[in-house]
């Protein structure tokens, strides 16, 4: 009874049913199959070609016809998937900044094109191009300070963070930033931090001790301490609505890369760059996170062996943050490893209701990446910010060659449950 | 992620909160004691490469009665906070055991044993982290005419469980050593403890292991008999 008791103390999750489990309607194909000058062509420009055309990350391009044609059952799949493009948060739980995905109409629109013979259509129809959001100003340019070859431990991911130096004196505030991969190929994309000083030493003992350039970071940024997450994956441009994040004189710059070696018989030397555009004064995001602390402790977030949905959750009100302020969220960045399947963050208030701010029905580590929202979300000072992270230790979703075992919070070979939600204080009206 | 950690500290330290466990010599039958008490307590996790240590201050009052020639019985609550934000509360029923009594009431060495059930909340951003346990100190006293050296040894056995996380037990074994400075009806008992607890603490990067826990009280409490 006891045991019992204490058990009905972990509570449950919030019942709020997951929008992005729920049945999708199919594609409407009592429509003519959309065409190349048409509808598809336009999509592949903007949701395609920004990464996959010069200048951008990845492996191969995506630009005309003959593009898309030549790899089209590798695109097709990719598509329908919605592996591609890389956008994990659904669009059904909120709406986010400079976002990539393509809504229910637009997957549907390609997917019919791409099954049903790519069809070019009229030149005459070619719909207007519209252009991807590029960084406005490029103030300060950061590169790896040498080359390195990806080596993945296992498969073909590797990891990777290096420590860079932030040239600017004095206290600034980094307004946006853009990868600019060394080798497009390879790089399968990038997460940026800002360290702050009083880490600068941890991570260059950590970077030291490494024998290679830089040093392992297949735990992800959830390992590393006082350190503010800046965005990544595999473009960029300016932070929305004049955001920026405050880096002080002693930081310095953790670059996360996820190499990616996939179908590459001769693995080439890396030296990527970042760009950033940076001010003097910005609105300065500042980060809640979201986690809860007894899981550092021992078996306290124990996923046992075999357990294909185990599910932890923790909810709190961030006043220590805000003050017990009005506050308006920003974005949020989740965070698990391997074995997470799915994660949620939501902001529940009061009377009972609560905001999505994240859902991710479908979780990949190699995607992790902030996301911003399309607009700023008000936070009451009674409202509570909640994590809701699934696992799968199933032997399914295991690494290769091994058997499922228990794990809990931790590094490599083990997991984390958590999400960092950026915010800024609400002005409160003058009198 | 440093907050975490921090907050993770002063949750498991918790389990130890209040220290105070009186004199060796049970109070005789119909005699009772009311105890304000303050203390500094400092939690340190024991890593791989440095240590983590939280520092932070709670205040406490207990009230015990003589229940018979060898047994008292007591409650006591303890807690610091900053309502809204963040903050601890505890509560724990005392009773204590004369195993021993010397015959030279002044110069004599007396034993006992307690034994402490208690409930410790611990709340951050309004969300609760309870703590159910039991403390076994067995306590040792010198006397020196109305004074007494009290050393005792201590072993606990705690629960932790919140919103959201599996329960976790942990063990704790320590000593304590203070004096008791009887000055007419009113004691002033100064008290160090020290605790340990080999729960295991998940790092937050791959070769960081952490591993113990280590608990030191500094403690100061005013028993006042109320019928001496």
């Amino acid at each position: 009874m006891w045991v019992v008791m204490l058990a009905a103390c972990m509570g449950s999750p919030d019942p709020t049913p997951w929008c992005s489990l729920e049945a999708k309607p199919g594609p409407d194909l009592s429509t003519p199959t959309p065409t190349w000058y048409g509808e598809a062509g336009r999509i592949v420009e903007r949701k395609c070609s920004g990464c996959h055309g010069p200048g951008g990350s990845a492996p191969f391009d995506l630009v005309d016809y003959d593009d898309v044609a030549i790899r089209r059952e590798v695109v097709r799949r990719a598509v329908e998937t919605r592996a591609m493009p890389p956008w994990q948060a659904d669009r059904c739980c909120n709406h986010y900044f400079d976002d990539r995905s393509l809504d229910d109409r637009e997957h549907a629109a390609l997917v019919r094109f791409l099954s049903e013979g790519m069809p070019l259509g009229d030149p005459a129809t070619q719909q207007p191009a519209q252009t991807q959001t590029p960084l406005s100003r490029v103030d300060v340019t950061v590169t790896m300070p040498e080359e390195y070859v990806a080596n993945p431990p296992a498969g073909t991911d590797d990891n990777r963070c290096f420590l860079l130096d932030w040239p600017m004196d004095g206290t600034t505030f980094i307004t946006g930033m853009y990868i600019r991969p060394g080798i497009r190929r390879q790089v399968h994309h990038v997460i940026m931090a800002a360290v702050k000083p009083e880490a600068v030493d941890e991570i260059t003992k950590l970077e030291n001790a490494d024998p290679l350039a830089g040093f392992d970071c297949n735990g992800g940024f959830g390992n590393l301490r006082d350190i503010v997450v800046l965005g990544g994956s595999v473009q960029g441009g300016d932070f929305p609505r004049g955001l920026g994040t405050q880096v002080v004189k002693g930081s310095k710059l953790v670059l996360n890369i996820h190499y990616s070696t996939l179908g590459i018989t001769t693995v080439l030397p890396d030296r990527t760059s970042v760009q950033f555009k940076v001010d003097s004064t910005a609105r300065d995001a500042q980060s809640a996170p979201i986690a809860n602390p007894a899981w550092l402790i021992a078996d306290t977030m124990k996923v046992a062996a075999g357990d294909p949905d185990a599910v932890y959750f923790y909810k709190y009100k961030p006043v220590l943050l805000t003050g017990g302020k009005k506050a308006l969220l920003q974005g949020v960045t989740p965070h698990m490893h391997t074995f997470g399947s799915r994660i949620k963050v939501a902001a529940l208030h009061k009377d009972g209701t609560s905001t999505c701010l994240l859902e991710i029905p479908k979780w990949r580590f190699g995607w992790e990446q902030p996301f911003w929202f399309a607009d700023e979300i008000p936070f009451a000072p009674d409202d509570e910010l909640y994590v809701e992270c699934h696992f799968d230790n199933s032997a399914a979703n295991q690494p290769l060659g091994q058997q499922p075992k228990d794990f809990a919070w931790g590094g490599n070979g083990q997991d984390m449950c958590a999400a960092f939600v950026s915010f800024v204080k609400a002005e409160e009206p003058k009198q | 992620m440093r907050r975490a950690p921090a907050l993770a500290l002063v949750l498991l330290s918790s389990a130890c909160a209040h220290q105070f466990g009186g004199r060796a010599t049970v109070l005789e039958e119909g005699k009772a004691v009311l105890t304000p008490s303050a203390e500094l307590d400092i939690i340190s996790v024991r890593g791989s490469e440095e240590s983590t240590n939280i520092p932070w201050v709670q205040g406490g009052m207990a009230y015990h009665h003589g229940i018979g020639h060898r047994t008292e019985l007591g409650l006591r609550v303890f807690g610091f906070g900053i309502p809204g934000y963040a903050g601890q509360f505890g509560v724990a029923a005392d009773s204590k055991f004369q195993l021993f009594r010397s015959d030279d009431r002044e110069w004599g060495w007396d034993l006992s044993v307690g034994l402490s059930p208690s409930w410790h909340v611990g709340v951050q951003g309004d969300q609760p982290f309870h703590l159910f346990g039991f403390t076994v100190p067995l306590l040792v006293g010198k006397n020196f005419g109305r004074h007494q050296l009290v050393m005792g040894l201590k072993v606990a056995d705690y629960i932790l469980t919140s919103y959201g996380q599996r329960t976790l037990n942990t063990v704790w074994a320590g000593a304590t050593i203070g004096f008791s400075l009887r000055v007419k009806r009113i004691e002033l008992f100064p008290e160090v403890a020290f605790m340990y607890s080999p729960v295991k603490f998940n790092g937050e990067r791959p070769d960081e292991k952490r591993s113990g826990v280590v608990y030191v009280s500094f403690g100061l409490s005013v028993p006042i008999h109320l019928n001496p």
